[in-house]
């Protein structure tokens, strides 16, 4: 037992003194522990900010956490789904109805009147909304609004009790009452909404069988969704509906931070292995000494062990205080200071302080420093002492001979040096690779993600000038206002940063009725809609000739521009002639899949205007919903007025001609030259709308969805670029660890070289060959294997975001092989000016001494 | 007289006040070309400072070193390192070769270094001369001490330097390589007219140089023909 201390404490005095020996080496080791650590706890920390933010952003934008609903719900449904063990809530909501008053303008107001019961409300509403101030409303003349319904109703300074004198609509006709403010919030809908109390709603005669809904929070709804609905006996013409989430890419956003921890722990591993690895190496023969005096394996693997010990001691805190830091104070800075006011953003963000992701972040570190000290541990146990005897520092261990005559060239020379120990080579290109690799992945997604492509995808255009009239119903082409005019157009094209402007015109005509061109639409809407309700054929017809009769059978006719129809002929087989629509001899239906069937037909139109006219058009082409609302026209919300005749016929501006001359402008889409100038250029807009007369004038911006877009943006922009920058700092340290060791390591043999008459001009220009050797290599391992990275991650970047397009970051990979040629070839000479201060002898003594 | 080496009160002088070392304390010597001087002493006698400052190693506290007619002293360290490179080969104990670099490459590199192509039927002949033939490939690591040691004479006799001087050749080597060594030096020495100048402790190596110059204390204690060393102690000539 006595002797066990005793050499406990010689090996302790070891220990000490190989720490104070070895400063440097301490010193890139406790930074690499550092490094690892702040990495680790950063992106957990800051992973899990952004899935909260997300989720929260999700939950806003949806208006609640449920993620499923079924409309009129039986006593026993309701039964029947409490007690599946896969639903979490269950709430109930009602739609009662709207407030049907006017503001101070003489514009209607638009609040939704609805009641939620306590479990809706606190389980799945209250998520979905911020700063409540007072309760949800009890007595039956209580009423509780959300900012939107305060300004509507032009209340800027609300208050517990306040009078709500309201006129609104429900089922039972309008009323006028007067109602106590129970409470008001912020949500994010953007409407205006009104809750009333359950005392209200059964004084009324509402339930939630007869006139609302169930609002249900599954677990794992991804796969519960399908099962509830088979579960649940369904009602006919009852549905349960699904609240689809935003994160279409949350997996790969998972996969993608999850192979951002690997790369972490793997470059934090490599570093720490190296640096302990050069450590053992270049004490090889310090550790065949202490075996020859008797120590054992195990002793000089505690030995090896111990310090990586005091090194994890001193990294890993400090590693966590810094990540703690940053999360607690950098990212609410950056996140308030990024002037962003989407859904989730600014003060509105949720940034996460979770010890337990601290713990979990030492865990892994502490681990990391396990498995990076473990291997050295072993080679330093395993050194024979003969071998240690022999041992040279930094000399090819395994290769005996090699036939070659022209390593006396420098450059050949300092080849020969990085391949000395393969091993520690192989080691930094990896470091700088996955460095590297990781930034270039990381902004070949983030380049992806911009807030142009996010506006491509959800908008045609950065503003649309909508006629609201075409959204209407009940209104026909020819009663319609014409709401913008030529010179409206002009106006927008000169404002200062608009690039270019599109028009598209409208009209309503009346559609010649031919049951023999008709009769496959006729079968299909049968079989759609009337055979399901049980419905005959001749009900079907008897409700086509009181349309036809009514003379309101007929469609919207739309020009479209040239390139859309383009886009199409390139994303789809079946071509359309665009001479032949370009002259107007053609049309394209829109609209329900049947009207496809009306494709090489020829169709009879009759403008409604004054000056309508007839033309038929041989239809070329039928769009899809998906071609029509979501690929060439996001923004449009026309609806078809029939089941029985097409929602939209697009027409050239020449097919146009055909029918009126006086087709109205229904929609002005506006390009701006840059996404930076959105806010003025928004502004400008709005000044010149404001100059218009018309009442159906509506200016859609796209600001909205750049701001939600910068929401999701700037969490994922400050963890990746962060975590990449840090990567990559890890491979440099890596790097210059490799570079300092070998050089002192080689002094000795850089004494001999000058000795025989190599000059110190000469061995810098042989180290700084070294540098440009690994930054050339690692330059090559970037350009083929970072490469085909950058290849899957362009595959992968439609699956993380739909609007993403993938641009090859030339100017990164360009900067970043620069930097890494200018860091590579100035650090060898600079740490060989530091060790070549002494004489040549005097080097030359120190190592024989 | 043809000399190719002189110095002239030599001395280094190391530390300050009490603590002053006097490693060398005016050392005037001659080396005539084409021979092969020993110099012996015992340690500390200041023998490797002594060579050290012939090869421009080290400079001196005080005096001049001039080789074949250069001063080394008015060299700046570049032009010291070039001067060493084509004047002077040296030999050390340790082999000094290095280690990623095979044997030929070992030979020819202070030529490589001068952006000169090597003379291959000259290396070839020094390397047979060595018994190096078969080994060329080789990396030092997997050369025996005394394969080492014939690589670092080859090496050194590669550019043709003006003189060659040896640090302890034989210090690592067992007595029988040690003495082929030597009459591998020797034998060089007589077949290039290559002047040597070597360091040893070992008296019986010493004895097979043309002349052997014995250092006490810093100073030339005794200078004399090698055979005549071995027979009258201490009485030695003043010139060879």
């Amino acid at each position: 037992m006595r002797s066990e201390t005793i050499s406990k404490t010689a090996l302790r005095h070891v220990e000490k003194g190989m720490m104070a020996a070895n400063r440097v080496r301490n010193l890139f080791a406790v930074l690499a522990i550092v490094l690892t650590t702040f990495m680790i706890s950063t992106v957990f920390s800051l992973g899990f900010s952004y899935v909260t933010n997300m989720k929260l952003s999700q939950v806003r934008q949806a208006g609640t956490s449920a993620n499923a609903s079924l409309p009129l719900p039986s006593a026993e449904q309701e039964e029947q789904i409490k007690a599946l063990d896969y639903v979490e809530s269950v709430g109930h909501q009602i739609e009662i109805g709207a407030v049907s008053q006017l503001n101070n303008a003489g514009n209607p107001l638009t609040i939704a009147i609805k009641y939620y019961d306590t479990a809706e409300w606190e389980k799945h509403y209250q998520e979905a909304v911020s700063d409540i101030y007072g309760a949800y409303p009890k007595a039956k003349n209580e009423i509780m609004l959300n900012r939107e319904a305060l300004s509507q109703l032009a209340i800027d300074s609300p208050y517990v009790g306040m009078e709500i004198p309201l006129t609104y609509t429900d089922k039972n006709g309008e009323h006028t009452d007067t109602f106590l403010l129970s409470g008001w919030f912020k949500d994010y809908s953007g409407a205006g909404i009104a809750f009333l109390s359950d005392t209200w709603c059964q004084a009324a005669g509402y339930s939630a069988e007869t006139d609302g809904s169930l609002s249900i929070r599954l677990q794992d709804p991804e796969f519960t969704l399908t099962r509830l609905a088979a579960d649940v006996p369904l009602r006919e013409g009852q549905n349960i509906g699904g609240t689809f989430s935003l994160a279409s890419g949350g997996n790969s956003m998972v996969i993608m931070a999850a192979l951002l921890i690997l790369f972490i722990i793997a470059s934090g591993y490599l570093l720490i292995y190296n640096v302990l690895y050069i450590s053992v190496t270049k004490d090889t023969r310090f550790y065949g000494l202490l075996k020859t005096v008797g120590t054992s394996q195990a002793q000089i693997k505690s030995l090896v062990k111990r310090q990586a010990l005091r090194f994890a001691l001193i990294g890993i805190p400090t590693g966590t205080v810094l990540a703690a830091l940053v999360s607690v104070f950098l990212v609410p800075f950056v996140l308030e200071n990024g002037g962003f006011t989407g859904i989730v953003s600014g003060s509105d963000a949720v940034v996460s302080f979770q010890p337990l992701i601290f713990l979990f972040s030492i865990v892994f570190s502490a681990f990391t420093v396990w498995i990076s000290c473990s291997l050295p541990a072993r080679s330093a146990s395993r050194i024979s002492p003969m071998e240690a005897l022999r041992y040279q520092n930094f000399v090819p261990k395994k290769r005996k001979s090699r036939s070659s005559r022209n390593g006396g060239n420098l450059l050949v020379m300092a080849y020969h040096n990085i391949f000395r120990d393969k091993k520690r080579a192989l080691l930094v290109f990896l470091s700088l690779f996955m460095g590297t690799v990781t930034i270039l992945g990381v902004n070949g997604v983030l380049g992806s993600m911009t807030a142009e492509n996010y506006i491509k995808k959800y908008s045609n255009y950065t503003f649309e000038f909508l006629d609201d009239q075409f959204y209407s119903l009940s209104g026909q082409g020819g009663d319609f206002i014409p709401q913008y005019d030529a010179k409206f157009v002009s106006q927008i094209a000169e404002t200062d940063g608009v690039s270019d402007v599109h028009v598209r015109y409208g009209t309503f005509a009346d559609l010649t009725f031919d049951e023999e061109q008709f009769r496959p639409v006729l079968d299909a809407a049968y079989n759609e809609w009337y055979a399901p309700a049980e419905k005959s054929r001749e009900e079907m017809d008897s409700d086509l000739q009181a349309l036809i009769d009514s003379g309101r059978y007929g469609a919207y006719i739309f020009t479209v521009e040239e390139s859309k129809v383009e886009a199409y002929n390139k994303s789809h087989k079946d071509k359309i002639d665009l001479d032949a629509f370009r002259r107007g001899d053609t049309a394209i239906v829109s609209g329900l899949y049947y009207y496809s069937e009306l494709v090489g037909r020829d169709l009879s139109f009759a403008a409604e205007d004054e000056d309508g006219k007839t033309a038929s058009f041989h239809v070329d082409g039928y769009w899809s919903y998906e071609d029509f609302r979501n690929t060439f026209f996001p923004e449009s919300r026309y609806e078809g007025l029939s089941i029985v005749a097409p929602e939209a016929v697009i027409v050239s501006e020449e097919g146009m001609k055909r029918l009126t001359d006086h087709a109205l402008i229904c929609d002005i889409g506006v390009d701006i030259s840059n996404i930076s100038q959105l806010d003025r250029v928004g502004a400008e807009l709005q000044e010149l709308a404001g100059t218009l007369t018309g009442e159906y004038v509506n200016l859609v911006s796209t600001a909205d969805q750049r701001d939600t877009w910068n929401t999701f943006f700037s969490s994922l922009s400050v963890l990746g670029n962060g975590a990449s920058i840090l990567l990559i700092l890890i491979g440099l340290i890596n790097f210059i660890n490799v570079m300092l060791t070998g050089v002192i390591e080689r002094k000795y043999e850089f004494a001999i070289m000058e000795s025989v008459g190599m000059t110190k001009k000469q061995i810098q220009k042989t180290l700084t060959m070294e540098g440009g050797l690994y930054a050339l290599i690692t330059a090559g391992l970037i350009m083929t294997l970072g490469n085909a990275f950058l290849l899957l991650v362009k595959h992968a970047v439609p699956g993380i975001a739909d609007y993403a397009q993938f641009t090859y970051p030339v100017f990164l990979v360009i900067g970043l092989i620069a930097a890494i040629f200018a860091i590579c070839l100035a650090v060898p000479p600079f740490v060989y000016s530091f060790v070549s201060k002494e004489t040549v002898i005097e080097r030359l003594h120190s190592f024989e001494n | 007289m043809n000399v190719i080496l002189q110095t002239k009160g030599l001395k280094k002088y190391y530390g300050s006040g009490e603590a002053l070392v006097r490693a060398l304390d005016g050392v005037d010597l001659q080396i005539k070309r084409g021979k092969f001087t020993a110099i012996i002493g015992t340690s500390g006698s200041g023998k490797s400072t002594l060579l050290n400052m012939l090869g421009g190693l080290d400079t001196p506290t005080a005096g001049t070193v001039i080789v074949g007619g250069t001063e080394l002293s008015k060299l700046n360290n570049e032009s010291a390192t070039i001067f060493r490179r084509r004047q002077i080969g040296f030999i050390f104990q340790n082999y000094n070769l290095i280690p990623v670099l095979n044997v030929w490459e070992n030979i020819v590199f202070p030529i490589s270094l001068d952006n000169r192509r090597p003379d291959e039927s000259y290396i070839m002949q020094l390397v047979r001369l060595l018994g190096l033939e078969g080994k060329l490939d080789r990396l030092p690591n997997n050369l025996s001490g005394g394969q080492q040691q014939r690589v670092a004479i080859a090496r050194a006799l590669s550019t043709k330097p003006s003189i060659i001087l040896a640090d302890e050749p034989t210090g690592n080597l067992d007595t029988k390589t040690s003495f082929g060594v030597i009459s591998l030096l020797r034998r060089t020495s007589r077949e290039f007219s290559q002047t040597i100048v070597m360091i040893t402790h070992n008296p019986e190596i010493a004895q097979m140089a043309d002349r052997v110059v014995r250092i006490e204390d810093g100073r030339i204690a005794g200078d004399g023909l090698a055979s005549e060393d071995k027979k009258v102690k201490g009485g030695y000539r003043d010139e060879v």
